[in-house]
């Protein structure tokens, strides 16, 4: 099974839509013990897709681990240790990191570190069958309601209405 | 450290400051600062979010620099419909998971 590191602008987008169940059955979830402690303030600040969120950490359905090199990923990108920290378990892991933040995804282009997003992940459950057409574009259109980037959506709904798959 | 600076006001800025001085029973210092905060409040959400529109920064800095938690400036973020990585990488993107 294919293994996702999660970051806290993605987790919320898989809540958002009701991803998570369908992703649990084709990745397994990790992440760092800095978004496990963002993702549980957020909470305990009362945003409902944290507290969904917690729900799996609580089920056991996201583990954690810690990577040895975000310390130095964050110095040498200048970037708060959060960030750094699921870059590096990507990096050192040969997982795909899930995130929305475009400055974090362009870090693991250059790091040549796998990167994905809630999107293109929709796209690939939509490959694995998970959902049939209709309700992908129904998804699309709830990830831009819930203020995702639309450009991103019409690429991924151009592609399968032409039938494309990567092959 | 705070620092008192004299201003001069026109007089549709002053009947303005006047006014909520006025309806929130405040002195017009009071009114006049409150103002400058919620400038200082708006101009530097509105200057994190166009750092984070540029790729300058990190969702987690621009909330930093915006005096808001995360999940706030996530919310102002969606609000803008400004989430989401770089759209020209989609193609590679697709093509990363298909090696998956």
């Amino acid at each position: 099974m294919n293994k996702l590191v999660l970051n806290t602008s993605s987790s919320l987008f898989f809540t958002k839509i009701g991803l998570v169940s369908h992703l649990l059955k084709h990745f397994s979830f990790v992440t760092s013990p800095e978004i496990f402690s963002e993702i549980k303030e957020g909470e305990e600040i009362g945003f409902k897709d944290a507290r969904i969120m917690m729900h799996y950490f609580e089920a056991g359905k996201i583990s954690l681990l810690t990577s040895k090199k975000a310390g130095k990923i964050s110095k040498e990108f200048k970037i708060k240790i959060t960030d750094a920290s699921v870059i590096a378990l990507a990096q050192e892991l040969g997982f795909f990191l899930a995130t929305e933040d475009r400055q974090i995804e362009k870090i693991c282009l250059i790091m040549q570190t796998k990167v994905t997003n809630t999107a293109v992940l929709l796209h690939y459950l939509w490959q694995k069958k998970e959902f049939p057409d209709a309700q992908i574009f129904l998804l699309l259109d709830l990830l831009v309601r819930n203020g995702y980037n639309k450009e991103i959506c019409l690429k991924i709904r151009e592609k399968i209405i032409k039938g494309e798959e990567n092959v | 450290m705070s620092e008192a600076v004299y201003v001069r006001f026109n007089s549709e800025e002053l009947t303005f400051i006047n006014s909520i001085s006025k309806e929130e029973k405040i002195s017009r210092s009071e009114a006049i600062k409150k103002l400058v905060d919620y400038a200082v409040q708006k101009l530097k959400i509105e200057k994190s979010l166009t750092n984070y529109k540029d790729g300058k920064v990190s969702i987690r800095e621009a909330a930093e620099s915006a005096g808001l938690r995360y999940f706030q400036f996530f919310d102002i973020l969606a609000k803008e419909n400004i989430i989401g990585t770089n759209a020209e990488h989609t193609e590679l993107l697709l093509h990363y998971l298909d090696d998956a």
